[in-house]
C-alpha cells in the first residue's frame, strides 16, 4: 500500500501539486440496539477508501474514492488537481502552508477487550441485562440500549515524508428509559464513550458515586417515572449547579466550538456559524472567572478525542485554552494556525476517508476544582441542580445559549427539596463562565465521550471528549420561559 | 456511483449468494461536488464518488443487516455472510412479515443533465458572481455551492427491482458587512434554475439593510417570517410528530391530538413526493411507491407517514417514507408542502404595526417536545417594523415559543413559496412566508 501511495503522491506532484497527502481509512462499525428487552438490530458497516488532498497554486483540492487501484487513485488525483485549480479562480491570497518535518510512526489504542473480537452473544446478553434494568419501573414504556463500537485502521502519507499508521478503537454505550403516564412523556438517558474496549462498560465509575451501568440504568428508570409527577422548573434567576454530563455538553458548545480557529476565521460562517472569540481576544479577554481553567488534550487516556496523530500528521498534544479565566488559545490546523502566526496543535481531523479534514475538538476539558458536589449543594442557599442534556441551542457566534436538561432538583438551604421536570437555562457565554465559583474535585471529574459532534459541509461527525466535574454558576436565568 | 447496469449486476450477485429465506439489497450512491467559500475565497473544494451496499437478510423471523462500500466478488460474498451471521444471533422479530412486493412507480422527473455535468469551474464562476455584488460595498461573502447526483437501486426476494438517479443543486451565501450580515439561497433539481446573480443581489441588499443593528427589548411581537425561517418553524412538528412510529407508540404530540384542531384553520401541510417544487422521488429506500399524505388539514391533525415495517406492525398502509441510514432505516417526511395564501411579504410588512421581520434561524432546538416548544436565535437579517415600514436592523434575538401556538396565530400567508431547507437540512420543504400575530422573544445577543 505504501508503495502505491508513494506513486500517487509523485503523480500529484507531477501534475503541479506543491503539497499532497493520501489518507486510507478502513473502518468497521457494529452497533447493537436493544429495545424493550429484545434485539432491535445488529448490523455491521464496513467502509474502506482513500481521500487525496492536494494544493495547487496555493489552493486546496480534494477527491475521494473507494477503489484502491493505481488507475482509480491516479484518476482521483486528477479530480483533486482540477478542483484545486478551480479553487484558485476565487482566492484573495494563496494559502501559506508552512512545511513540517515528515514523521514515520505507529499508534494503537490501548484495549483489553476488543468488541469486534468478542462473542456477539456475550455482548447481547450484557446489553439485554442493562435494558432490563431500564424497565424496572412500571411507568417505563420504552427502553433503549445501544452499543457503539468503531474500529479504524488509518494510513497517512504526504509529500513531506509522513508515513503514519494508526489502529483506533472506540467503545461506548447509550441507554434510555421513556416513561409515559400522568398525561406526560419523560425520558432519562445516559451515554458515554471512550477510546478503548468493552472493559469500560463493565466497571464501576468513581465519578458517578461508584455506580456501574446496571445501577445507573435502574436509577434512570426510577427518575423517568418520578419526572412524570414532578413540578415544572419555575422561572427564576440565581444559582445553577450542573452535573458533569450536562457540563460536558456546555463545554462542548460554549467553549469547544468557539475555539475552533477555522470557525473563528469564517470558514463555517454560512452553516455552523462563527465565534465571538476573535483573534484580538487571544491572551486579552476574560472568558470566565479565575476558577475556570480549560485545556485541550488529545493524549488523555481513554478520552474519546484521543489519538496518535491528526489527519495532517501532527502529533496529538495538550494546549492550555483558558488559564484562570483568561482566554489563551485555539484548536488549530496547519492552514489556520499559520494565519495567526502559530503552528498547528494537531486538531485537524476528517470523518472517514471521503471527507476533507478540518479543525475539530479533541478532548476539551474544564480542570477540576477541590469541592465535592455535596459540598457545593450544602453551600447553596437557593438554586437548581440540572443534569443530562435534553436540548441545546446557541447563536451563530456562540454567545447567547439555551440548554434544556432532563432532570433537576431545587436546592433550598443546602438540601435537595424537590425534583423538577423540563428544566432549562439561558445566558451569554462570558457571563455564564464568569459566574463559575465552584468546581468539584478530581474524584468526580470524568472525560465524557460525545460520539456525534456535527460540523462542516457535508456534515462530518467527530468523536470528542470533555473532562468535567459538577460546577456552580451564579446569576443564571432558569426555566423555559426565559 | 455505479450506474444502473452495474447496480443491477451487484444486486443480482447479492441475491444469488444469499441462502436466506428473504433478502433485500440496496445500493445508495452519490457523485457529490461541493465548493465552499469564506472571506470571498474558495477554501474547500471537493468531489467524492461513493456507493454503499446494504444487505438485509431474514432467516425465519431473524433479521441481519450488513453494509459495505466494496463491490468485488469477495466483498459481496463477505457482506452477505456477515448479514447471515448477524441474523443468526438476532432474536425473532414477530412484527416482521415480509419485504415489500414489486410495484409500479409513478414517473417523476428528478434528473437533470445540466446539474450532473456542472463543473468545479462553473461553480467557481457562480461564486465569483456573488463576490462581484459584495465587492461593490466592501462586503465579504461566505457560502457553499453543491451540485450532486444521487443514485438508489433496490432488489428484494419479493420482486422489487427499482432504480432512480436524481440530481440537485444548492447555492447559499452569507454576505458580511462591518456590522451585520445578509443571506440568500436557492435549491433545485436543475442547476439551470439556480440564479447566482439573484442570490448575490438579494444577500447583498439584505446585508446593507442589516447594518447598524439596534437592541430591542425581549417580549411579544408580531412577526413576518421569510420562508428561510418558516423551515425551522416546521422542523420540530415534523421531526417530533409526523412519523408513524412515535404516533403509534403514543410518544408524540400527534398521538394525543389526532383529529383535533392543533393549528389555525388557514394552515395545511402535506407530504407530496411528486410535487416537482420539492426534491421529488418515485419510491423510498425499501422500494415502496411514495404516496401523498395529508398531515395537517385546515389546522386539524389528520395523518402521519409510515415506512413499511411500522405500517406492517400497526396494520396501516405504507406511505413510502423510509429514509436510508447505515445501521437501519427510519421513517420521515421528505417532501413537505405548506399551503400558500394570497398575501405577500410586502403586504405583511405594510400590515405590521410593531413587529419584526425574521430572515432565518440558527441552531434551533426543542426543549419541550410535548408542546412543540422551539427555541433558536435569528441570524443574517432581523428587522424592526413600525406602522408598516422597516425602521432599522435589530441585534439578533432568541425566540422561545410553542410552534403549535404560533401556527394558530397566523393571519397572513404568502402566495409565493420557496423550496427551503431548515438550518440543519433536516427537511427540505416548499414553504410560504407567514405573518404571526404574537410571538415570544426571550433573549437577545449583542450583534
Amino acid at each position: 500500500m505504501q508503495d502505491l501511495f508513494q506513486r500517487v503522491l509523485e503523480k500529484a506532484q507531477s501534475l503541479g501539486a506543491s503539497y499532497a497527502d493520501v489518507r486510507l481509512v478502513d473502518r468497521q462499525k457494529q452497533p447493537i440496539i436493544i429495545k424493550n428487552g429484545k434485539i432491535d438490530s445488529i448490523s455491521s458497516t464496513e467502509s474502506k477508501g482513500v481521500g487525496i488532498r492536494v494544493m495547487v497554486n496555493g489552493a486546496w483540492g480534494f477527491s475521494a474514492c473507494a477503489e484502491i487501484t493505481e488507475k482509480d487513485l491516479f484518476a482521483t488525483v486528477e479530480k483533486a488537481i482540477a478542483t484545486a485549480k478551480a479553487s484558485a479562480r476565487v482566492q484573495a491570497k494563496p494559502i501559506d502552508l508552512k512545511p513540517i518535518e515528515g514523521i514515520k510512526d505507529n499508534y494503537k489504542t490501548k484495549r483489553e477487550k476488543d468488541p469486534f473480537e468478542m462473542d456477539l452473544e456475550e455482548q447481547v446478553g450484557f446489553l439485554k441485562s442493562l435494558d432490563d434494568q431500564l424497565r424496572t419501573n412500571i411507568d417505563v414504556k420504552n427502553s433503549f440500549t445501544r452499543l457503539h463500537a468503531i474500529k479504524q485502521h488509518k494510513l497517512f502519507m504526504s509529500t513531506e515524508g509522513h508515513e503514519i499508521e494508526q489502529d483506533l478503537l472506540e467503545t461506548g454505550i447509550g441507554i434510555a428509559a421513556t416513561a409515559i403516564g400522568n398525561g406526560d412523556v419523560q425520558r432519562r438517558q445516559y451515554q458515554d464513550s471512550v477510546t478503548g474496549g468493552f472493559e469500560f462498560l463493565e466497571e464501576t465509575y468513581s465519578f458517578s458515586e461508584n455506580r456501574n451501568l446496571h445501577e445507573i440504568a435502574s436509577d434512570l428508570s426510577d427518575e423517568a417515572s418520578a419526572l412524570l409527577r414532578a413540578d415544572t422548573c419555575p422561572i427564576l434567576e440565581g444559582n445553577l449547579i450542573l452535573g458533569g454530563e450536562q457540563l460536558a455538553l456546555q463545554i462542548h458548545e460554549s467553549c469547544g466550538h468557539p475555539i475552533e480557529l477555522d470557525r473563528v476565521l469564517g470558514y463555517e460562517a454560512s452553516f455552523a456559524g462563527t465565534s465571538f472569540l476573535t483573534p484580538e481576544k487571544q491572551s486579552n479577554f476574560m472568558y470566565g472567572s479565575e476558577e475556570v481553567n480549560i485545556f485541550i488534550d488529545a493524549t488523555l487516556p481513554r478520552g474519546l478525542g484521543s489519538f496518535g496523530y491528526d489527519d495532517e500528521g501532527v502529533k496529538a498534544q495538550r494546549t492550555q485554552i483558558v488559564k484562570e479565566g483568561l482566554f489563551m488559545d485555539y484548536l488549530t490546523s496547519r492552514e489556520t494556525a499559520s494565519m495567526i502566526g502559530q503552528e498547528s496543535n494537531g486538531t485537524c481531523l476528517a470523518e472517514g476517508f471521503s471527507n476533507l479534514p478540518m479543525v475539530r475538538m479533541t478532548n476539551v476539558n474544564l480542570e477540576h476544582g477541590d469541592w465535592t458536589l455535596e459540598e457545593i449543594i450544602k453551600d447553596t442557599d437557593h438554586g437548581i441542580f440540572m443534569e443530562a442534556p435534553k436540548s441545546w441551542s446557541l447563536d451563530d457566534k456562540r454567545l447567547n445559549f439555551h440548554f434544556g436538561s432532563e432532570l433537576a432538583y431545587e436546592i433550598v438551604d443546602g438540601e435537595r427539596i424537590r425534583m423538577l421536570k423540563n428544566p432549562a437555562y439561558t445566558d451569554m457565554t462570558p457571563h455564564f463562565w464568569g459566574g463559575c465559583d465552584a468546581i468539584a474535585n478530581e474524584d468526580e471529574w470524568h472525560v465524557w465521550g460525545l460520539p456525534s459532534c456535527a460540523k462542516g459541509e457535508p456534515v462530518q461527525l467527530a468523536h470528542v471528549g470533555h473532562g468535567a466535574a459538577p460546577a456552580r454558576f451564579k446569576d443564571i436565568k432558569m426555566g423555559v420561559g426565559h | 456511483m455505479l450506474g444502473k447496469e452495474k447496480c443491477s449486476e451487484v444486486l443480482k450477485k447479492v441475491i444469488e449468494y444469499s441462502t436466506a429465506e428473504k433478502i433485500e439489497a440496496k445500493l445508495v450512491g452519490e457523485n457529490f461536488n461541493l465548493t465552499r467559500f469564506a472571506n470571498s475565497t474558495i477554501h474547500q473544494n471537493m468531489n467524492r464518488v461513493l456507493s454503499e451496499l446494504q444487505v438485509r437478510v431474514v432467516i425465519g423471523k431473524r433479521i441481519g443487516v450488513a453494509t459495505t462500500n466494496n463491490f468485488d466478488d469477495e466483498s459481496i460474498r463477505k457482506v452477505v455472510d456477515k448479514a447471515m451471521l448477524l441474523a443468526k444471533v438476532a432474536e425473532e422479530n414477530h412484527d416482521f412479515e415480509t419485504f415489500p412486493e414489486a410495484n409500479e412507480y409513478q414517473e417523476t422527473k428528478n434528473f437533470y443533465k445540466e446539474t450532473a455535468e456542472y463543473s468545479a469551474d462553473q461553480r467557481a464562476v457562480d461564486i465569483a458572481r456573488i463576490t462581484e455584488h459584495a465587492d461593490k460595498y466592501g462586503f465579504s461573502v461566505f457560502g457553499a455551492h453543491i451540485t450532486t447526483q444521487d443514485e438508489i437501486a433496490i432488489m428484494n426476494s419479493e420482486g422489487v427491482d427499482a432504480y432512480d438517479l436524481s440530481t440537485y443543486a444548492y447555492l447559499r451565501t452569507v454576505v458580511e458587512g462591518p456590522q451585520g450580515t445578509g443571506y440568500a439561497d436557492m435549491l433545485d433539481r436543475n442547476v439551470a434554475n439556480i440564479n447566482a446573480d439573484a442570490i448575490g443581489r438579494e444577500a447583498v441588499e439584505r446585508c446593507q439593510m442589516a447594518q447598524n443593528p439596534q437592541p430591542l427589548e425581549t417580549g411579544e411581537y408580531e412577526v413576518v417570517f421569510l420562508p428561510y425561517a418558516v423551515a425551522d418553524i416546521i422542523r420540530f412538528p415534523a421531526y417530533i410528530g409526523f412519523g408513524g412510529q412515535p404516533f403509534e407508540e403514543g410518544r408524540s404530540y400527534m398521538a394525543k391530538k389526532m383529529g383535533q384542531q392543533i393549528m389555525g384553520d388557514n394552515i395545511s401541510i402535506w407530504d407530496d413526493p411528486f410535487d416537482v417544487n420539492t426534491l421529488n422521488n418515485p419510491f423510498d429506500v425499501e422500494g415502496v411507491p411514495k404516496k401523498k399524505v395529508d398531515i395537517i388539514e385546515s389546522g386539524v391533525a389528520t395523518g402521519v407517514v409510515y415506512d413499511y415495517s411500522t405500517a406492517t406492525k400497526y396494520k396501516k398502509e405504507a406511505t413510502g417514507h423510509s429514509v436510508y441510514r447505515r445501521g437501519g432505516n427510519y421513517e420521515a417526511p421528505a417532501n413537505l408542502v405548506m399551503a400558500c395564501g394570497d398575501s405577500s411579504v410586502e403586504e405583511m410588512i405594510r400590515n405590521t404595526k410593531k413587529g419584526l421581520l425574521v430572515t432565518r434561524f440558527h441552531y434551533t432546538h426543542c426543549p419541550e417536545p410535548g408542546e412543540v416548544v422551539m427555541t433558536g436565535t435569528t441570524r443574517d437579517g432581523l428587522f424592526y417594523i413600525e406602522n408598516g415600514e422597516i425602521k432599522h436592523s435589530v441585534m439578533n434575538m432568541r425566540l422561545t415559543d410553542s410552534v403549535l401556538r404560533m401556527l394558530s396565530n397566523v393571519d397572513m400567508i404568502s402566495k409565493e413559496r420557496k423550496l427551503q431547507r431548515d438550518w440543519w437540512s433536516t427537511f427540505t420543504s416548499f414553504l410560504p412566508a407567514i405573518h404571526v400575530t404574537n410571538v415570544k422573544w426571550t433573549g437577545s445577543t449583542s450583534f
